[in-house]
């Protein structure tokens, strides 16, 4: 911006602002205005041949022939009168898309149930394993080494660890058989325990 | 606002006369001539009638405002039959939207905005037109129509192509924005505030934009002083 002496007369720049916008003016020079009879002809002078120039501009234009007068079947757009067509627009979009993803949504709300089916089947597959766990703690190849065959059971184990180690008792409960007769049925630990107090008591 | 006038004797040449009274009535004029939509109750009164449906206010606006939009329109395209066409176009897409305008203190430069973009649109159909050579642009936008030809005033009809042909010349050098403003301020009268509407612009951006243009055409002071003559 230029300052100016206050009692220097306007340029042609400024001249031209003041034609613009007086109040574009810094103070000092629209006080010089307000005080100079020059700058005020020359202002008014320049202001005055553009609006001349509008005047004339409006003298030489022609006039509009006929009045301007809406037709009947025209009427104001009111906001009221696109509710219908933005209802009818958004009913459309929710139509579309249901039928393009109305199918996923149904898939994903029937899938719930198979998982649950599936996880309910998991569930009883591993209590038959833990089932099978508790039933045969040993895996199945350590299972063959003490399993005994078909036709044998406990009991017979037992009968078979009574006949190797009689119990000391059984033979003072009973009167004693004859001799081959308990060695068969005490069997051979018992016979050869027998055999050895024999023994000593020959010798002694 | 009243004040009172300057009395005291004026120094380095400058005359003890009643400058204020002088700049009062420059600035009464300036205003008169302004048309000032805050200040003219009638017209806010009528849009907001018309916004609520009333058709005989929007004639009233109309019967109002058509004149001018018809100028405006006619200083853009130099053709009486399409500034006709045009403000009819202008004024049913006024009476069409007015229900969506804001506020109804801005109808003035909301209407010239229709104006101006009808106008535009004007143009690039006729840009369009002219690239299969159905119609020609000429380079001042000037285009003589047989109905002017034989119109009443056909004595004054050479006059009158003069002057449009003289103005175009004088407004060549300006860029379009520059004339836009140059006309709307001058041509048109609208104010800085309603030109800033109208343009979406700022009010400092407009009044740039006017001085550059105002230095343009003072350069062509001679042609102005011509036409200014010619009245």
């Amino acid at each position: 911006m230029t300052h100016h002496s206050p009692n220097v007369h306007f340029s042609e720049d400024e001249l031209l602002r003041a034609t613009v916008d007086l109040a574009d003016l810094d103070p000092a020079r629209q006080a010089h205005l307000k005080s100079c009879l020059h700058c005020q002809r020359q202002a008014r002078d320049l202001t005055d041949r553009y609006r001349r120039l509008g005047q004339m501009a409006r003298q030489m234009a022609p006039e509009p022939r006929k009045s301007f007068r809406v037709p009947a079947d025209n009427a104001p757009l009111r906001r009221w009168h696109l509710k219908p067509v933005m209802a009818l627009g958004l009913l459309g979009v929710l139509i579309f898309a249901v039928t393009l993803w109305g199918p996923r949504f149904t898939r994903d709300t029937q899938s719930p149930t198979p998982m649950v089916a599936q996880n309910n089947a998991h569930d009883d597959q591993l209590m038959d394993e833990v089932d099978t766990l508790v039933d045969d703690a040993l895996p199945e190849d350590y299972q063959q080494l003490v399993a005994l065959s078909d036709d044998r059971s406990v009991e017979d184990l037992d009968d078979f660890m009574n006949w190797m180690v009689p119990s000391p008792e059984e033979g003072g409960d009973v009167e004693q058989p004859a001799t081959s007769d308990r060695e068969n049925r005490q069997g051979p630990l018992a016979r050869s325990h027998a055999t050895v107090h024999a023994e000593e008591g020959t010798m002694a | 606002m009243v004040r009172p006038p300057v009395s005291t004797v004026q120094k380095g040449g400058h005359a003890p006369v009643e400058t204020d009274k002088i700049l009062m009535m420059h600035a009464k004029r300036a205003e008169a001539e302004k048309p000032s939509e805050a200040a003219d109750v009638s017209t806010v009164g009528l849009v907001e009638q018309a916004q609520n449906g009333d058709r005989t206010a929007f004639h009233r606006l109309a019967d109002q405002f058509q004149p001018r939009i018809y100028r405006m329109i006619f200083y853009r395209t130099r053709s009486r039959m399409d500034a006709e066409d045009l403000t009819q176009d202008v004024m049913l897409k006024a009476y069409k939207n007015i229900g969506g305008l804001k506020s109804s203190e801005v109808f003035t430069s909301w209407l010239y905005r229709i104006a101006m973009n009808r106008v535009k649109d004007y143009y690039r159909k006729k840009q369009f037109r002219s690239l299969f050579g159905v119609a020609s642009v000429d380079e001042e936008g000037f285009h003589e129509t047989a109905e002017m030809a034989v119109a009443p005033e056909v004595e004054g009809a050479l006059s009158k192509k003069d002057f449009w042909r003289q103005i175009g010349r004088m407004l060549t050098r300006l860029t379009a924005m520059e004339k836009e403003v140059f006309l709307l301020r001058f041509f048109d009268q609208l104010s800085i505030k309603e030109m800033s509407a109208a343009l979406h612009k700022s009010e400092s951006s407009i009044k740039t934009q006017l001085h550059r243009a105002l230095r343009k055409v003072k350069d062509r002071a001679g042609e102005l002083e011509v036409l200014l003559e010619g009245s």
